[in-house]
């Protein structure tokens, strides 16, 4: 069907409709070097860790196709006078995306492939990512939530605003069932009321979520999401997230600081959790930044604080750390205790 | 990486393409003055292919970039070469869409956000998503005629209307016989120079001028400049309006 879909866009597209964009074929490269300490010698994860992690990418574009490959190779160890694991190889992106003249004028975008997918809105918390198993937090707060699913989907913009996906999800990689999902989106652009998002997703197994999830400007950006699967009548969770940018003005420099709140109230679960934090960039290559996050329910709770930071030390070289005192999570998720970690990133 | 950037789209935020053109004016005042650069400047719409070099003390490096902009000022940024090549900027309104690449995924940044930084440099989003009535944002004055570089300019200085706009003070020299700028001084409310705007190698197409050469000097950051070459320029070329969606952002 790729081939099908590649050749039809490249004899729809090739007289050239669409004048702005030139075809490109690009290739990236870098790694990422993560060397950590977890000082609970109670947890499986306690000692040194330490990991190499080289990937590639190709990607092509133009007007009428776009194709994005990225691969990880990573090689990990614990203690580093032992040796480390094999490496293994990860497929992160294989996808092709084709466009195609669709309704009432507007393009239809043809998605085939691993690609990354977000029909959710949020911090940190997200609300509305009905095609994933399980609710999804974005753990790098403040950047993206980068998450990948095998699928076929296709996108069209409906006029005044209305979007439309479908959005068919093999049982391939996390998805464990086969899965149809279906968003809509309505864009108001206006000063308060931004955006608008309707999800329903429905699996062979016999499961379905769905959420709607409204995106504001009231001082914070903010979003507000139900979510539900329909398992009893308390299964339902509602999201809010409020995130602020604001610019420290000098006579002579202005640096960002962010910050931002996210909760998740999860009936099903009778689970509350909260996230919080504030990053600040003392200059054009010092990011600094803390973070904090609970959750609680009747029989536990689970804390956890941390500090970070990322500098730039040249063009495409960045090195970072963070550390990370926790109580009360499940290992792997936060081993309790200290731990730390250092980390250089090379990109190319 | 993409230092300064903003610098460009500054420059054609200043300028927007609504202005009317005050026709005969009787003498040579501020207002005439504005009048006839925006007019000098007026475009339907424009798509501008350009290299950026972003100098300071860790050495130089370089982009280059398209970008596309609309009737209604909204505008369209593709990042084609350098360390954030595939990143896309859009402005609709006052609001700035971020396309990542890796992610595939569009982040919007609104209100109190857009006085940060653009993407590290030296101007703020708001820079970008400015209003467009310059008349609403400063007062002017005609300071006089100067020679500037061996061309007689306009010299005239903007106030800040409002205590938000991050440039309190703008100095302008402006070509007496094109009615283009030539220099711009940004400075703090005390008076403290930020930083230079020079504009140059001109391109005159259709009755429309455009800088060919655009640098910016941080007076701040010692040694710190950016310089923008404008490779290719066209005007009036009928863009899709559906260019500026975040579907089209996110291709």
């Amino acid at each position: 069907m790729v081939m099908f879909l590649l050749l039809l866009s490249l004899l729809v597209f090739d007289s050239g409709t669409v004048p702005v964009h030139a075809s490109d074929l690009s290739f990236k490269g870098g790694a990422d070097m993560v060397g950590s300490y977890v000082f609970d010698d109670s947890s499986p994860l306690h000692g040194a860790h330490y990991s190499a992690a080289p990937y590639l990418q190709v990607s092509y574009s133009s007007s009428a196709l776009k194709a994005d490959f990225r691969g990880t190779y990573t090689i990990q160890g614990v203690d580093a006078a032992s040796s480390g694991d094999p490496g293994v190889f990860s497929l992160d992106k294989a996808y092709f995306k084709f466009r195609f003249p669709g309704l009432l004028g507007k393009r239809l975008t043809v998605t085939a492939g691993l690609a990354p997918i977000s029909w959710g809105l949020g911090y940190y918390y997200r609300a509305g990512d009905v095609l994933f198993e399980d609710p999804i937090t974005n753990t790098d707060a403040g950047t993206y939530a980068e998450r990948q699913l095998w699928l076929v989907s296709i996108n069209q913009p409906l006029g005044a605003g209305f979007n439309i996906d479908f959005a068919f999800l093999p049982a391939l990689g996390e998805t464990t069932d086969e899965k149809f999902g279906i968003l809509l989106r309505k864009d108001f652009g206006a000063t308060t009321l931004k955006e608008m998002k309707a999800a329903y997703a429905y699996a062979l197994d016999g499961t379905h979520k769905a959420a709607i999830v409204a995106d504001l400007f009231l001082y914070f950006d903010i979003t507000l999401g139900v979510e539900s699967s329909f398992s009893s009548s308390s299964d339902v969770r509602i999201v809010a997230n409020a995130m602020k940018q604001f610019s420290l003005e000098s006579e002579t420099h202005s640096c960002p600081l962010t910050v931002f709140a996210s909760s998740q109230l999860d009936f099903f679960a009778a689970c509350y959790s909260v996230a919080g934090g504030v990053s600040f960039g003392v200059n054009d290559r010092l990011t600094v930044s803390a973070n904090g996050l609970g959750r609680f329910s009747d029989s536990s709770e689970a804390w956890g604080l941390g500090v970070g930071g990322e500098m730039v030390l040249v063009d495409g070289v960045s090195a970072s750390f963070a550390g990370l005192y926790a109580d009360g999570f499940p290992d792997p998720i936060y081993p309790d205790g200290l731990s730390l970690a250092v980390g250089l990133t090379v990109a190319f | 990486m993409m230092k300064r950037l903003a610098a460009f789209l500054l420059m054609i935020g200043m300028f927007p393409m609504s202005s009317l053109f005050a026709v005969a004016a009787p003498s040579i005042d501020a207002r005439y003055i504005i009048d006839a650069m925006d007019a000098a400047m007026e475009y339907d719409d424009a798509a501008i292919e350009a290299k950026m070099v972003n100098t300071d003390r860790l050495g130089s490096t370089s982009l280059t970039f398209d970008t596309f902009q609309n009737g209604s000022g909204d505008t369209l940024l593709v990042v084609t070469a350098g360390p954030d090549k595939g990143q896309k900027i859009l402005r609709l309104d006052d609001d700035i869409y971020l396309y990542y690449p890796d992610a595939d995924e569009i982040v919007r940044l609104s209100g109190s956000s857009l006085k940060n930084s653009f993407l590290g440099s030296d101007f703020s989003y708001e820079d970008l998503t400015g209003d467009d009535d310059y008349d609403e944002r400063y007062s002017y004055t005609l300071d006089g005629e100067e020679m500037l570089d061996g061309i007689s300019c306009y010299k005239m200085t903007f106030t800040a209307k409002k205590l938000s706009e991050t440039y309190q003070v703008q100095e302008m020299w402006i070509d007496s016989e094109r009615f283009v700028p030539i220099h711009v001084r940004l400075s703090s409310k005390s008076g403290r120079s930020l930083k230079d705007i020079l504009y140059s190698d001109y391109i005159h197409d259709g009755g429309i001028f455009f800088p060919g050469r655009l640098e910016v000097v941080n007076l701040v950051k010692k040694g710190s400049s950016s310089v923008m070459t404008v490779s290719s320029a066209r005007f009036n070329v009928g863009l899709d309006d559906d260019l500026f969606s975040k579907e089209e952002l996110a291709w």
